[in-house]
């Protein structure tokens, strides 16, 4: 699904993102990035977004060589992701179901389609009775589930997560973990950035531990290593 | 872009427009003004124009004569001025046929009011040239009988002269200020629309994310510059047209302006006018919006 081929990102000013980083993540696999705050876990993120080069390396996601795609071309590339923030990012002045059907509606399918599909996400995501609420009528996990069911309505086959649970309370938090859990067992693959050590611990995945700009440790299953 | 799109650009344009209202208003007005001068200049050059291809038509030159010379004086000039190469016709102006033509020119006797009699118009010949091109032949010619009973020789292509300097002069001065006011329309728009641009940045990138092209983001932002353009240059157009259909109508109460020119009829001005401002205004709306969002589409 993700490979990584040697890749190093090195910023305008000296600062180092990533270094030498190669990696190789299969359909399906739910991985978490771990790392202290600028250890590179947000690099590599922007990276597999393309919403940064690479100054060396190739970055591969499903077999398409993603370091040398045109601008034109980088909107075909993010229909196969899904994408969620640790700050949600709705539209503050569309319903629950306009921001789940914007992200439909962005890359042309009808409106048929959408009334098909935005229903079924949003009663995935346990928010089909807030369907008609704006963002700030809801709750933090709420509007996180709203920004899920965005992330999942196209259908994604890879779902990448920087920080879900960044501003949630643990309960909250567990919620949304449960609902990505769900996702990915109906076969997306999950690359989640993280700092919660609980959740790490708890859902024994594949865990990546960055430091520097370096892998450190990267396991099959495993839990948050205190040491990094 | 399908129907469906269509709607979507639209109603998003038009929702931003009325939001940044105030901004807009300006915007148009801005428009306007430029595509107004824009319309003055044309009115004014295309008249000039049109002047001068009349005058062209009907080049003479005319040989005024002093008031104490005799009869058989004049014939003697009438002759000399035959024998000048490329002379074709000429014509006697009497004081009577003076007085004649002025009243027929400026329709009210009153200039000439208790001057009746007193020949206060000078004798003239009029002489016609094969071509315009011997006209200055002639006119030299002409000018060595100056002090032998002709006082003043005037060759209309003075007058022609400096209409097109001054024709010139006109396109010269409005192309630099059409293209200035176009450049501060496109600035003002550009303005407007990154209003709406920074108030939809979120959603933009949010757009980028869930993989929109570069086309879906920036066509609403485009049908606002072209709405903005389009409103402009019809505020434009119908300000212009109201004020050259009264000037048009003055012709006939203003003799003098009926003497100088021949206005050209609105539709003639207008045929050209109203789809060169429409398409004006619509290529500053583009410009300006394309200008304002193409920095936010590399997220």
């Amino acid at each position: 699904m993700i490979y990584l081929d040697n890749v190093t990102k090195i910023y305008g000013n000296g600062a180092v993102g990533v270094k030498n980083i190669s990696l190789d993540i299969k359909p399906g696999e739910f991985v978490f990035i771990v790392g202290s705050s600028g250890s590179g876990k947000s690099s590599l993120m922007k990276l597999l977004l393309k919403e940064r080069e690479p100054t060396t390396g190739n970055i591969y996601i499903n077999n398409t060589n993603i370091t040398v795609l045109s601008h034109k071309e980088i909107p075909y590339l993010r229909r196969q992701m899904g994408v969620v923030f640790q700050d949600f990012r709705l539209l503050p002045n569309k319903t629950v179901y306009e921001n789940v059907a914007f992200a439909m509606q962005v890359i042309g399918c009808s409106p048929r389609e959408i009334r098909r599909s935005v229903p079924a996400v949003l009663a995935m995501v346990g928010l089909q009775r807030k369907a008609k609420a704006y963002p700030n009528q809801l709750s933090g996990g709420e509007q996180q589930r709203t920004a899920l069911a965005r992330a999942i309505v196209n259908k994604p086959p890879l779902l990448i997560a920087d920080e879900p649970t960044g501003n949630l309370d643990p309960d909250t938090a567990w919620e949304i973990m449960e609902i990505l859990d769900d996702i990915n067992y109906m076969g997306t693959t999950i690359v989640l950035a993280t700092h919660a050590k609980e959740i790490v611990d708890y859902m024994q995945k594949r865990v990546i531990t960055i430091k520097n700009g370096n892998v450190l440790r990267d396991i099959e299953k495993g839990g948050y290593d205190d040491e990094y | 872009m399908n129907i469906r799109n269509f709607k979507h650009f639209l109603g998003e344009a038009l929702r931003s427009i009325f939001k940044n209202r105030l901004m807009s208003i300006a915007s148009v007005i801005t428009v306007a003004s430029c595509l107004l001068i824009l319309a003055l200049s044309y009115s004014v050059i295309s008249n000039l124009d049109h002047m001068l291809s009349g005058l062209s038509n009907d080049l003479e030159l005319s040989a005024f004569l002093d008031n104490d010379i005799s009869d058989t004086e004049i014939d003697a000039i009438r002759d000399e001025i035959l024998r000048i190469d490329h002379v074709v016709d000429i014509h006697f102006v009497s004081h009577q046929e003076a007085e004649e033509r002025f009243q027929e020119r400026f329709g009210d006797g009153n200039i000439l009011r208790g001057l009746e009699g007193r020949n206060a118009l000078p004798r003239s010949f009029d002489i016609r040239v094969n071509s315009v091109e011997n006209q200055e032949f002639v006119k030299n010619n002409l000018d060595l009988l100056i002090g032998r009973g002709v006082t003043d020789v005037v060759f209309v292509e003075d007058v022609a002269e400096s209409f097109v300097a001054l024709s010139r002069g006109l396109q010269i001065g409005s192309i630099t200020i059409i293209a200035f006011l176009s450049a501060v329309s496109a600035i003002i728009i550009m303005n407007t629309i990154k209003l709406t641009v920074n108030s939809r940045k979120n959603e933009i990138n949010i757009m980028k994310y869930v993989g929109a092209t570069d086309w879906f983001i920036r066509w609403p932002f485009i049908i606002e510059g072209v709405l903005i353009g389009l409103f402009g240059a019809l505020l434009a157009v119908g300000v212009s047209l109201i004020a050259y259909t009264r000037v048009v109508g003055y012709e006939a109460d203003i003799p003098l302006i009926n003497f100088l020119t021949d206005f050209m009829p609105t539709s003639a001005i207008f045929a050209f006018l109203i789809p060169f401002c429409v398409l004006l205004g619509v290529a500053i709306g583009v410009v300006g919006s394309t200008i304002s969002i193409r920095k936010h589409l590399f997220v």
